[in-house]
């Protein structure tokens, strides 16, 4: 609750009178001093969130990721063979490869955008061929190349994104609230999306799957590449703390330094196929003659090159 | 014995009913002028006298009311404004007394038109005198003025002020209306306050009484301004030209009009100072300018429109001299900014704590009517 109250107080006087809006703040006077509304809000909010705060009772499936003999094919080229991976709540997996490994080909099944050629794949449980709706409904996905609806403003786009997951407005303003700060959006909620440079789209694309209440279950391709060094750092920081509060986070990514520090589990992949899997240790006991992330990883895909 | 007098004086009834007292015996219809004939014209009007001075001859008389009805008259139109000033002294420092302010005033306009009616009435009530009933109507304008509009910015301002200068920040502001403006503060706040009340806000065309044609050929032109007003007769073949000046609080709805200039005159300047101390936006401070302008051309407008139907003989072109000064300070502090000469030395900034959060009016009102139907329906 002192989170909440702590998001209220940060709040600028629009923001206060929308939140009061939501919850039938009674205002009969045309000023009200800030100190007053904010106690007055603080005071509602505690009374909504009587019964504690809705989010924190949700639980995960044990499997909130589930691929199963995952083969993808274009044409006769093999992207993906055979591919078996689980992500628990409370895990981060780093899926880790060269380029042209098949790592975004992997994420956009699981997204659901492109279908398998064979194999399975199960989000909190639900087959994302059998059941889309009930699987995309769970799961956040960030794309390699991030696209969106350029003539959206950021601030339309994060409370469409909200109604799109219903969550209930009251929490929506204060979820927005709270990664529009811990992303620095506040000064382009009013821009059009197709003004954006990458970095403050990939933010936007971050907040929106934020606005969804945890925990989450999170497929994210490259995450980090576009974002600034503060926000890669807040994105890391944000990521781990999720995963203690019970979330499940697949990362595809190329950088082993961002890896090496994210991540709990590594998927190694080469060429379509899985060369390496396990946590550091086990990694550094497959390959014995590695000392690092990178000579392990070289070692997995083609061995290390010649100096 | 004086010093229990002293003290009882010092309490606060008598000492109001002494204020409204002495005002009841000061002129508010001031007329000078010199006219076309030659001869020198002064009228004085006060409550319970007036002075006539034409051609050299001096008459001075009371009024011709029956002075019991006089009285009632006065109790009548000052009640709600001693009224507004007792509550306004047992008003806690943090209520706003702005709505109970626009009250009064309309009680007051309301008082004021039944005592105008009423005369017919009541015995001995008639007064020939119409420069009583223009001095009455002055009255209540002054009492206004004094008891309800100045008392309640006094208060909102202080209400509003964020928190007391320290030194270092006083001789920081100091400097900057120095710079700006080459006054100090207490000059520049009294300066715009009195550009607000005598600077003229519009020049008055008279048209011809029979034909009603405006223009600014018409032999009469005039500056309009909140305290007075000034009439020049243009020279014409028949007659020499002639000033005619006018301290008068003027007529019921020209004194409520003058109010109301007057009020966007003083938020204006009030708004202004605000700005040099960075304590408001130019965009806050631009609007409220538009809004007195834009209310002078639309009440000027209007006035042109009266005359054309023959309704009014003269209307007046907007020509706000404290608005234009208001706009040099503006644009005086945005070229030292830009030249470098001044930095932004904000004195103090309310924190976020302190702000006043303004609710819109639709949620306000939505407000009211759940707030009455909970009361009265369910």
């Amino acid at each position: 609750m002192n989170s909440v109250k702590s998001i209220v107080e940060r709040m600028d006087n629009d923001e206060l009178i929308r939140l009061a809006r939501q919850l039938d703040v009674s205002l009969t006077d045309r000023k009200v001093k800030r100190n007053l509304l904010v106690e007055t809000i603080q005071g509602e909010l505690e009374e909504h969130y009587r019964e504690g705060i809705p989010w924190k009772k949700t639980r995960l499936n044990d499997l909130a990721i589930q691929i199963n003999d995952l083969t993808k094919k274009f044409g006769k080229t093999v992207a993906v063979r055979g591919l078996n991976l689980a992500v628990r709540p409370g895990q981060i997996v780093g899926l880790v490869g060269p380029n042209g490994a098949g790592k975004t080909t992997t994420l956009r099944i699981l997204a659901g955008i492109i279908r398998p050629t064979e194999g399975s794949v199960l989000v909190n449980g639900f087959d994302m061929n059998a059941h889309p709706l009930k699987a995309k409904q769970r799961l956040g996905y960030i794309p390699e190349r991030p696209t969106c609806y350029p003539n959206l403003k950021v601030r339309e786009y994060l409370t469409f994104i909200a109604k799109i997951y219903r969550v209930p407005p009251i929490d929506a303003t204060l979820r927005m609230k709270e990664y529009v700060d811990l992303f620095q959006l506040n000064g382009l909620l009013d821009a059009y999306i197709g003004t954006l440079s990458k970095g403050n789209l990939q933010r936007t694309l971050l907040v929106g799957i934020f606005v969804k209440p945890p925990p989450h279950i999170l497929a994210l391709d490259e995450p980090i590449y576009g974002l600034d060094p503060r926000g890669a750092w807040s994105l890391k920081v944000h990521l781990k703390k999720l995963r203690d509060e019970g979330s499940a986070i697949l990362v595809s990514t190329h950088i082993l330094e961002v890896a090496e520090d994210l991540c709990d589990r590594f998927v190694i992949m080469n060429e379509g196929d899985v060369v390496g899997k396990g946590t550091l240790e086990e990694l550094h006991d497959q390959t014995p003659n590695a000392h690092t992330i990178e000579e392990i990883f070289l070692e997995l895909t083609g061995g290390i090159p010649e100096a | 014995m004086l010093a229990r007098v002293g003290e009882k004086l010092r309490s606060f009834w008598p000492v109001q009913l002494f204020k409204a007292i002495i005002l009841v015996f000061i002129p508010y219809s001031i007329q000078f002028g010199v006219w076309s004939t030659g001869f020198v014209v002064v009228d004085l009007g006060s409550m319970f006298w007036s002075l006539h001075y034409p051609a050299g001859t001096l008459l001075v008389s009371l009024t011709s009311m029956n002075p019991w009805t006089a009285a009632a008259n006065l109790l009548v139109v000052a009640g709600p404004s001693l009224y507004f000033c007792y509550r306004l002294r047992v008003m806690s420092a943090e209520e706003s007394p702005s709505r109970l302010a626009a009250a009064t005033m309309v009680v007051s306009l309301i008082c004021l038109v039944l005592v105008s009616y009423s005369y017919w009435f009541v015995p001995g009530g008639w007064a020939s005198d119409s420069v009583y009933w223009q001095s009455l109507q002055g009255f209540v304008t002054v009492l206004l003025v004094l008891f309800v509009f100045i008392p309640t910015l006094q208060r909102v301002s202080s209400q509003r002020l964020p928190r007391r200068l320290t030194r270092s920040n006083k001789h920081i502001r100091d400097r900057l209306y120095l710079k700006i403006a080459g006054f100090a503060p207490r000059h520049v706040s009294k300066l715009m306050v009195l550009a607000a009340l005598i600077l003229p806000y519009g020049v008055g065309l008279f048209a011809d009484t029979y034909t009603f044609i405006l223009s600014f050929s018409s032999p009469l032109v005039g500056f309009a301004s909140v305290s007075y007003q000034i009439l020049y007769l243009a020279r014409t073949p028949d007659k020499p030209s002639s000033i005619v000046l006018f301290f008068q609080l003027g007529s019921m709805a020209a004194g409520f009009f003058m109010l109301s200039v007057l009020g966007l005159q003083v938020l204006f300047a009030h708004e202004i100072l605000r700005y040099l101390e960075d304590r408001v936006t130019k965009k806050r401070v631009t609007l409220i300018g538009l809004t007195l302008l834009v209310s002078l051309v639309l009440i000027g407008a209007l006035t042109g429109v009266g005359v054309n139907l023959g309704l009014f003989n003269n209307a007046f072109i907007p020509f706000p001299v404290s608005v234009l000064i208001g706009l040099w300070l503006i644009q005086r502090k945005d070229q030292l900014l830009l030249e470098g000469e001044m930095e932004l030395t904000t004195p103090e900034l309310p924190t976020l704590y302190e702000q006043e959060v303004s609710i819109p009016i639709i949620y306000v009102l939505e407000s009211r009517l759940k707030k009455w139907f909970r009361r009265y329906i369910s």
